[in-house]
């Protein structure tokens, strides 16, 4: 509890009233301030600037507003930067959900490219409304893009990762792992053999990602032996092509 | 009792309305019914010659949203290529206005349920947020920053991925 402090209690006049009132009004201004930043952690946070225009505004007409902003991502991040009233509307949830339901398309980022040895994502638009080249990277360079929702395949070793695009709970965005496959277990043994041992001598990696058929769910990898022709559902394995 | 209806040919009938300031103002049902809350008022026969008071709309966007009302109100239906060009170039001058009103307008039409200029109010303030800083959104809208430089460093570091990186940090945000 803090030192009593005649000067800046709150509501001194009402000291004969009922106990429960005269409790709260004996509550010092940063009692009453921190009260409120403790019990609703989640709610709100205080905004200095109250008197504000755009402070001013209700809620559900900030989050109109906030709607139809453009889809780039880059725009609803810098509005949430503004103050704490317009992050905590603009990172709710519901509020993401109801802006993807609202533009329905989503904006494109920018293209992945393989012309050069290792493939790259490189952004569209100009700055600000453009992601940097380091947002869609994966530690692996062998991947390619792989379906309507943003996923993507890589080549790990012998391991083939399909990752997935994905807001969590909290809002955040980032890269999920959904699946590895172990192509030693669905190639042919003799593959993964010679794979294993190709794999010390050649800089080369031992499998790549051709190609893949996205209604199939059919990844078409690259080995020394040929190409394999992979069902993703059945992890069924086919030679596709001797080299 | 005042005959509602949507036709705007059919009604002449003026309808008060009087804003919180006191101001009088007037416009044709057909406007005034372009408003969810002065329709409702007509059809429950709450418009007279005292007219319909209007307690949180003060004089200044009153008067802006009876010219919009009454503009639109009179191009309603069956609009040629050419009137519908003309009431968009109407709306875009309309809502030419400075940060008050537009705040003034956004919340009067949001009370008074008057659909189109809500949309038109909220278009605007989007496309004044969209393309700013995060400090020139501030300084546009009279916003105080009550982000520690803590805070804003974290949010920052958290999606670097959607800020180019050849900027400093404090520009880029």
């Amino acid at each position: 509890m803090k030192v009593y402090d005649p000067n800046k209690r709150v509501g001194s006049i009402l000291n004969d009233l009922e106990v429960a009132e005269t409790l709260v009004a004996n509550l010092t201004l940063d009692e009453i301030d921190d009260m409120r930043d403790q019990d609703s952690p989640t709610s709100r946070p205080h905004c200095p600037s109250f008197h504000t225009m755009a402070n001013m505004l209700p809620d559900d007409i900030l989050i109109e507003i906030f709607l139809h902003l453009p889809t780039h991502p880059t725009c609803l991040l810098r509005a949430s930067l503004v103050c704490k009233q317009w992050r905590f509307l603009i990172t709710d949830h519901e509020f993401i959900q109801r802006f993807c339901a609202f533009h329905q398309t989503p904006p494109v980022l920018g293209i992945f490219t393989n012309s050069t040895s290792i493939p790259r994502f490189l952004p569209i638009g100009n700055p600000p409304e453009c992601v940097t080249a380091g947002a869609f990277s994966l530690p692996d360079p062998y991947w390619q893009a792989e379906d309507g929702g943003l996923g993507l395949a890589a080549m790990t070793g012998f391991n083939l990762q399909l990752w997935a695009w994905e807001i969590d709970s909290e809002g955040v965005t980032g890269w999920v792992l959904r699946k590895t496959i172990e192509l030693g277990a669905v190639l042919p043994l003799e593959v993964s053999c010679l794979l294993s041992t190709d794999n010390h001598l050649a800089r080369r990696p031992p499998a790549r990602i051709l190609g893949l058929v996205e209604e199939d769910d059919l990844f078409f990898i690259w080995t020394a032996s040929g190409v394999f022709a992979i069902q993703l559902k059945s992890l069924q394995s086919k030679k596709a092509y001797e080299d | 009792m005042a005959a509602a209806t949507d036709d705007a040919g059919d009604s002449n009938e003026m309808i008060r309305v009087v804003s919180s300031d006191g101001e009088h103002f007037e416009m044709p049902e057909a406007a005034a019914n372009l408003s969810l809350v002065l329709r409702h008022m007509i059809e429950d026969d709450c418009a007279d010659a005292a007219g319909i008071p209007l307690a949180v709309v003060a004089a200044k966007p009153l008067a802006k949203i009876v010219d919009y009302c009454t503009k639109h109100a009179a191009k309603s239906s069956g609009l040629t290529i050419e009137e519908a060009e003309e009431l968009k170039r109407f709306d875009a001058e309309f809502i030419e206005v400075d940060t008050d009103m537009l705040y003034d307008l956004l919340v009067a039409a949001d009370f008074m349920g008057v659909e189109g200029l809500s949309k038109l109010a909220v278009q605007r303030t989007a496309d004044l947020i969209k393309g700013k800083t995060p400090e020139q959104n501030r300084e546009t809208f009279g916003i105080v920053n009550d982000f520690t430089p803590e805070e804003e460093e974290e949010i920052c570091k958290e999606n670097e991925w959607a800020f180019q990186i050849t900027k400093p940090p404090s520009r880029l945000c």
